[in-house]
C-alpha cells in the first residue's frame, strides 16, 4: 500500500513538473465546449439539450490526450523496466497510472464541469448529475486508457492505434454518462445510468490492472 | 572481508533469438559470490538483448538461468530483491532532481537514507548536483547519478550494459574500484563492454559468437 502511494505521489509530482502537459487537456476541455455555444446556437434551450453530450465528448477526448504523458516518456527513459525490476508488479504501476491520471486530469474536469454547464444553461439538478457522472464515468476512462496504452507502447504512430483501441470500450461510458445528465435535465430518474457507471467503473478497476501489466510485459519484451 | 554468501548464477545452454533467428551461438556459463564475467562481442552481436533476458524482461531465449538453483521467472520475487540492472536507458526522470531519483529507487527495496545518497553523489563528485534537475546534466554526469545506485542499493547481483559509455578516465577507474570492493564482498558482476577492462579483479570473459555465419546473406546477392 505504501508502495503504490509513491507510486502515485512520484507520477503526480512528475506530471505536474511539466505544465503543457496537465494543462493541456484541461484547457482542451474549456476550450472545445465553450466553443460551441458560439459556433452552433446561442440559444438557450438548444444549449441546454445539446450540454450533455457535448460535455461528455470533450471531457473523453481529454482523457485521451492525457494518457500519453503517462506512458510514453517512462517507457523510453528505461523507468518502466526499473520498476518492473525493483520488484513492483505490472498491475501496481498499472493502478498508480491509473489513478495519477485521473487525479491530475479527470477531478479538475469534474470541478470544471458545472462552470461549463452554467454557459450552456443547464439547471442546477443537470449540473449536479453531470459532475457525479463525470465523477464516476472518468476514472473508467483513465484505466480502460491504461490499457491501451500498454499494448501500443513503444509503436510509432501508437497514437492512432491507441483511439482505435480504446474508443469502442469508451462508448458505453459515453452513452450511459450522457443519457444520466439527459434524464436528469428531463427530471427523470437517473440512478439507474448512475449505477451501470459505477459498475463499470468496479470492473475496470479489477481487470484493467492485470490486462494492463500482461499487455506492459510484452510491450517491453 | 569475505561475506557469508552462497549465491550463484547459472546460465545454461542459452541462446537469445530475435525474429526467430539465434542471435548467438548457445553459450553457457556459472557464476559464484566474487565473480564477474565480462560479455563480450561485435556490435549486433545480441549483448543488451542477452542482458535483458537475463533480468527477465525479455522471454525471447530457450535454455535456462538458474538463480540459487531457482529458474529465475519461476522465482522473480527473490531474484529481482538480489539484483540491480542499469541499462542504456538509465530510468532517470529528468524532471526530478538527482536526489529525488536516487531517493525512489532506494525506497522501492530499501529505507529510505539520503546520507547514503550524498555520501555516493560525493564518490562520484557529483556531490554538487544533489538538487539539480536531471535533465539539465550532461551524458556522462547522468551515467554517474544511474551508477551512484550501485552505492545506493546494496544488492548481490550488478548487470551493467556498457557502464563505461559516456564516463571519462576518472569515472572509469572510479566504477573499477566499486566492482571490486563489491567482488571482494561477495557480490558478482555481469557488465558488457566491447573494449578490454583491465581494472578489474578475476574478470573473465565470454565472447558471444554469431550463430548465423553459416546463413548466406541475402544482402548483395542478385
Amino acid at each position: 500500500m505504501s508502495q503504490l502511494s509513491s507510486l502515485i505521489k512520484r507520477e503526480i509530482s512528475v506530471v505536474l513538473k511539466s505544465q503543457s502537459e496537465f494543462v493541456y487537456p484541461l484547457a482542451f476541455f474549456v476550450i472545445v465546449t465553450s466553443l460551441f455555444p458560439l459556433a452552433v446556437t446561442p440559444d438557450p434551450v438548444q444549449l441546454a439539450f445539446l450540454a450533455p453530450g457535448i460535455i461528455w465528448v470533450a471531457a473523453l477526448l481529454s482523457i485521451l490526450l492525457s494518457l500519453n504523458s503517462f506512458y510514453q516518456a517512462d517507457f523510453e527513459e528505461g523507468g518502466l523496466e526499473q520498476l518492473l525490476l525493483a520488484g513492483v508488479s505490472g498491475a501496481n504501476i498499472v493502478i498508480a497510472k491509473s489513478v495519477a491520471n485521473w487525479i491530475v486530469t479527470g477531478l479538475p474536469l469534474v470541478i470544471v464541469a458545472p462552470l461549463i454547464g452554467v454557459l450552456f444553461n443547464m439547471d442546477w439538478q443537470a449540473n449536479w448529475v453531470a459532475m457525479l457522472s463525470l465523477f464516476l464515468g472518468t476514472p473508467t476512462l483513465c484505466f480502460i486508457g491504461s490499457i491501451g496504452m500498454c499494448l501500443t507502447l513503444g509503436l510509432r504512430n501508437g497514437g492512432v492505434l491507441l483511439t482505435l483501441l480504446v474508443l469502442p470500450l469508451f462508448i458505453p461510458v459515453l452513452i450511459f454518462g450522457t443519457s444520466a445528465v439527459q434524464a436528469a435535465s428531463t427530471a427523470l430518474n437517473y440512478n439507474g445510468q448512475l449505477a451501470i457507471l459505477g459498475a463499470l467503473l468496479i470492473l475496470t478497476i479489477m481487470l484493467a490492472p492485470f490486462a494492463g501489466s500482461a499487455a506492459m510485459k510484452i510491450s517491453i519484451d | 572481508m569475505i561475506k557469508e554468501s552462497s549465491n550463484s548464477l547459472k546460465v545454461e545452454n542459452l541462446s537469445v533469438f530475435r525474429s526467430e533467428l539465434p542471435l548467438f551461438e548457445a553459450i553457457s556459463f556459472e557464476l559464484n559470490a566474487g565473480d564477474a564475467i565480462q560479455i563480450g562481442g561485435t556490435n549486433g552481436s545480441g549483448k543488451t538483448s542477452f542482458l535483458r533476458c537475463l533480468c527477465d524482461l525479455s522471454r525471447r531465449y530457450e535454455g535456462n538461468i538458474w538463480w540459487n538453483n531457482d529458474d529465475i521467472s519461476e522465482h522473480a520475487e527473490s531474484y529481482y530483491a538480489q539484483i540491480l540492472y542499469i541499462g542504456h536507458s538509465l530510468g532517470l526522470k529528468p524532471k526530478l532532481t538527482v536526489q529525488q531519483n536516487l531517493s525512489f529507487y532506494q525506497e522501492l527495496r530499501f529505507d529510505k537514507n539520503e546520507l547514503v545518497i550524498e555520501k555516493a553523489l560525493n564518490q562520484l563528485k557529483i556531490g554538487a548536483y544533489f538538487d539539480e534537475m536531471v535533465g539539465n546534466l550532461s551524458a556522462g554526469q547522468k551515467r554517474r547519478v544511474a551508477l551512484a545506485r550501485i552505492l545506493c542499493e546494496p544488492v548481490d547481483l550488478w548487470i551493467l550494459d556498457e557502464p563505461m559509455v559516456a564516463l571519462d578516465r576518472e569515472g572509469q577507474s572510479w566504477l573499477e574500484n566499486a566492482c571490486n570492493r563489491h567482488l571482494d564482498s561477495g557480490g558478482m558482476i555481469v557488465l558488457t563492454s566491447h573494449q578490454a577492462i583491465e581494472g578489474i579483479n578475476g574478470l573473465k570473459m565470454l565472447e558471444l559468437q554469431d550463430a548465423n555465419l553459416d546463413i548466406p546473406q541475402l544482402v548483395g546477392e542478385n
